[in-house]
């Protein structure tokens, strides 16, 4: 394939997703920097394994391994964040005025606050809508694992984001 | 409520993209740099195999008798990706559960500094362990009272030449020990980053030196950007701040100890067109 035909299928490859796989940068990373930084390096892995993948026809699935992984990386590099963890998950959570104002701040929030692992879990499985198999093959672990990271991430979400009452689906 | 219509909403947004042809130009550029690696790593091999050829030749002052048995030419090395990167296990960390101080198995502790944050609410303990061969800085801490949300942070780090440990205690208590008292939106707040690259301290920082534009694995070419030395209740800081079309200015500060004058200091990822 000619260096033109190759760039003209990634660049309508990149236009049409490049919205969608940002947000799920921005769902790892937390904030619009460090998506935008993802998602380049993400697209230049793409560009140059692009007849490679292109051939293998998902091309999306190839971006969103690198969002992951990459994210793994920067997390194994920088362990740094300061990490919150609710200890009694459900019982005795204090009201948080923001959640009334402001619902997408708090799931980013929430979101944000989950460990690394759980946070993908929830990502993959329930945003993306990937099942226990593909989420446990994208990120290399068990469907055990997935299970455990995905109930304990639900209900920490639910713990900050829902009453009682209103059950995350 | 249903999850994934509050992603869709909450994920919703986000700054304009970067031009299809700047993607297309950083692509080109890291092809021509994989291709220049490649070269490089064929003509070392051929190097080493060629040394080993000559290394492997009779010393021609040393008379031989028969045939020499010559090994076949080894296949060419595959470099594949590497493996999908398993979650690391901390050295040293306190249990969020418990607040027990625990430790990989394995390591061995050289020196142990108890209490290093003086901060009242706040359990902390560091040391220079050995672990697998290698020495390593580590420090750990909990805040808590944080109940029933618990903050805490653990790091580790290989010693830097010419920095102290206790340096390097003192920079993570400046950096992470107020986080844990506002973990949704803290702000250092140390510096501020103006259109034209220029940094301005606030807070008691000082700025040591500055520098802009940051380099390309730091910032994208064409924002305002900056790198810094800054000094903040006697830690050194390294700071990297640009804007990008976002709300606010993306600035981190990293302790000096681990990047002496911001060098290999990453934002978060490199930057593929980085030099």
């Amino acid at each position: 394939m000619r260096r033109s035909d190759r760039e003209a299928a990634y660049t309508d490859f990149v236009l049409a997703r490049q919205d969608h796989l940002r947000r799920v940068a921005y769902a790892l990373c937390g904030n619009w920097h460090d998506a935008d930084d993802l998602l380049q390096t993400a697209l230049t892995k793409l560009y140059v394994a692009w007849s490679r993948v292109a051939r293998d026809g998902n091309p999306e699935a190839y971006v969103r391994r690198i969002l992951v992984h990459t994210n793994i990386d920067d997390f194994r590099r920088r362990q740094r964040r300061v990490q919150t963890v609710s200890l009694d998950v459900g019982a005795d959570m204090p009201a948080r005025e923001r959640l009334d104002s402001d619902e997408q701040a708090a799931l980013m929030e929430a979101l944000q606050s989950l460990p690394d692992m759980q946070r993908k879990v929830v990502v993959l499985r329930h945003w993306l809508g990937l099942d226990v198999r593909e989420t446990a093959v994208e990120l290399g672990i068990a469907e055990g694992t997935v299970k455990s990271h995905s109930s304990r991430g639900l209900a920490a979400l639910q713990s900050v984001l829902a009453s009682p009452a209103e059950p995350l689906h | 409520m249903d999850l994934k219509e509050t992603f869709d909403r909450a994920l919703d947004g986000g700054p304009a993209h970067r031009p299809i042809e700047d993607r297309l130009a950083v692509g080109r550029r890291a092809t021509r740099r994989r291709r220049t690696a490649m070269g490089a790593s064929v003509l070392a091999t051929a190097l080493v195999l060629g040394g080993i050829g000559w290394a492997a030749q009779p010393d021609p002052a040393v008379k031989t008798e028969g045939s020499v048995a010559t090994s076949p030419t080894p296949p060419p090395t595959v470099v594949s990706e590497s493996p999908a990167p398993s979650m690391p296990t901390p050295m040293y960390e306190y249990d969020f559960y418990t607040g027990d101080l625990e430790t990989a198995s394995g390591v061995a502790i050289q020196h142990q500094v108890d209490s290093p944050i003086a901060r009242s609410g706040v359990k902390s303990s560091a040391a220079v362990i050995t672990f697998k061969g290698k020495t390593w800085w580590v420090m750990s801490a909990l805040r808590e009272a944080g109940r029933p949300l618990r903050n805490g942070w653990n790091e580790e780090q290989e010693p830097t030449p010419g920095r102290s440990f206790e340096q390097w205690m003192h920079e993570m208590d400046v950096l992470w020990t107020e986080p844990m008292f506002d973990t949704y939106g803290y702000k250092a707040g140390w510096v501020t980053i103006s259109e034209n690259g220029l940094l301005t301290p606030h807070k008691g920082a000082t700025i040591l030196e500055q520098s802009s534009p940051a380099r390309l694995d730091q910032a994208p070419e064409g924002v305002p950007s900056a790198t810094a030395t800054i000094e903040v209740d006697g830690a050194r800081l390294c700071v990297i701040a640009r804007i990008m079309d976002d709300p606010s200015p993306g600035i981190v500060y990293l302790a000096e100890s681990e990047y002496p004058g911001c060098g290999d200091a990453l934002i978060g990822y490199p930057y593929e067109s980085a030099p």
